[in-house]
């Protein structure tokens, strides 16, 4: 008797655990969030800074010829390190567009980079990202 | 006449609370984490920001320099190792697109997506949250095709970007709103954003320490960038 009426509360207990999730769907769990990061590996901002990527960091670096840059190349570098703005430098803009990145969280708070990873995404389809090589404008895409 | 004046109260709340902003600054200690793929990166500054849209942002980990910008997008970052200052003169850095300056604005309920060319095309009602629905104006909509916004008790508390398959590429929580005379600020921001696999980018910006008085004597709302420092090109060109 005892097991069925653990059984009952467990059911009970779960349904309303499941139940309380479900109508919670707005908020993240921030214990979780927290132990992803705690079991990560944190980087440092300079070792990014230093990859040896074309045109990256380095003033008056040459302009890319836009045959030599990848579109699914800039579209996974997009999405690895695109917050600090760095696919920018591979696809030949000059000068430190990575510090703009950086201060601005990844570009307004990532929207910037967000929509960087989209048109990328898209370019790297249809084969052309010609539009983005090569350009000085903070928004690419305008 | 007594509609009138009724009619006009909410006028002066709104002017009140201007009055009551303007006589203040605000500074928080800001860290910024991002995750992917089992690495994380964080960033670590202290920002100052005053109600005309002044800000000065001193970044101290993992590298120091300083920002300073205005609402016209009026840009200098100055690098003490190197004594050297970029300036750009951009729109696109302006304060008005910060979250301080979207969360301190009487209409932060829309989180800025109305000044970034969103309009508001759906609203209803999910228990006790509103959902609202912006889509893009742009002609070039290729990256989303919505974003809905989750307010509960009138806060934002959740917002999702949709492709045009629908799916999420990225969401927002915003929680631990501190809650302030004139505002109210999510002192946890959490951002998850997804590839085509599935897998997430997760970036987390928690604010501490927020003030808007008793600052530190060595609050930086007034820094000046050092005369003598040396330009540099910020496009290298």
């Amino acid at each position: 008797m005892k097991k069925v009426l653990f059984t009952l509360f467990a059911v009970f207990a779960m349904s309303f655990c499941a139940f309380a999730d479900n109508t919670d769907a707005y908020t993240v769990d921030d214990n979780a969030i927290e132990q992803l990061f705690a079991q990560s590996s944190e980087m440092n901002v300079s070792d990014i800074a230093n990859l040896s990527l074309p045109g990256f960091g380095t003033e008056n670096a040459p302009s890319l010829s836009t045959k030599r840059v990848s579109p699914w190349g800039a579209w996974a570098i997009c999405w690895v390190v695109g917050v600090f703005g760095i696919h920018r430098h591979y696809m030949g803009t000059s000068g430190p567009m990575w510090l703009w990145y950086t201060i601005t969280c990844g570009g307004i708070f990532g929207i910037v980079t967000t929509v960087d990873w989209v048109v990328l995404l898209v370019g790297a389809i249809q084969d052309n990202i010609s539009a983005y090589c090569n350009n000085a404008q903070f928004f690419m895409w305008l | 006449m007594g509609i009138g004046l009724r009619g006009l109260l909410p006028f002066f709340f709104v002017l009140l609370s201007t009055a009551s902003l303007a006589q203040n600054r605000l500074s928080a200690d800001v860290t910024t984490r991002q995750l992917n793929n089992g690495k994380s990166i964080r960033v670590e500054r202290q920002v100052f920001y005053s109600t005309n849209g002044n800000m000065v942002v001193h970044y101290t980990y993992p590298q120091e320099y300083y920002m300073v910008t205005n609402r016209l997008g009026e840009t200098s970052v100055y690098q003490p190792a190197a004594n050297e200052v970029m300036q750009v003169n951009d729109h696109s850095m302006s304060t008005e697109n910060e979250m301080l300056t979207i969360f301190l604005s009487p209409n932060y309920a829309d989180l800025g997506l109305t000044k970034l060319g969103f309009v508001l095309s759906k609203v209803k009602k999910e228990g006790k949250d509103q959902i609202r629905t912006y889509t893009p104006t742009h002609s070039d909509d290729k990256a989303f095709k919505k974003v809905n916004v989750v307010c509960r008790d009138g806060k934002p508390i959740y917002c999702a970007f949709y492709d045009h398959s629908d799916h999420i590429i990225k969401k927002t929580y915003y929680s631990r709103y501190v809650e302030q005379s004139v505002f109210s600020f999510p002192s946890l921001i959490t951002q998850i954003s997804y590839d085509t696999k599935g897998d997430s980018i997760i970036r987390r910006e928690e604010y501490r320490n927020i003030r808007t008085k008793d600052f530190p004597k060595n609050a930086l709302f007034d820094y000046k960038v050092p005369a003598n420092a040396k330009r540099v090109n910020p496009y290298g060109r």
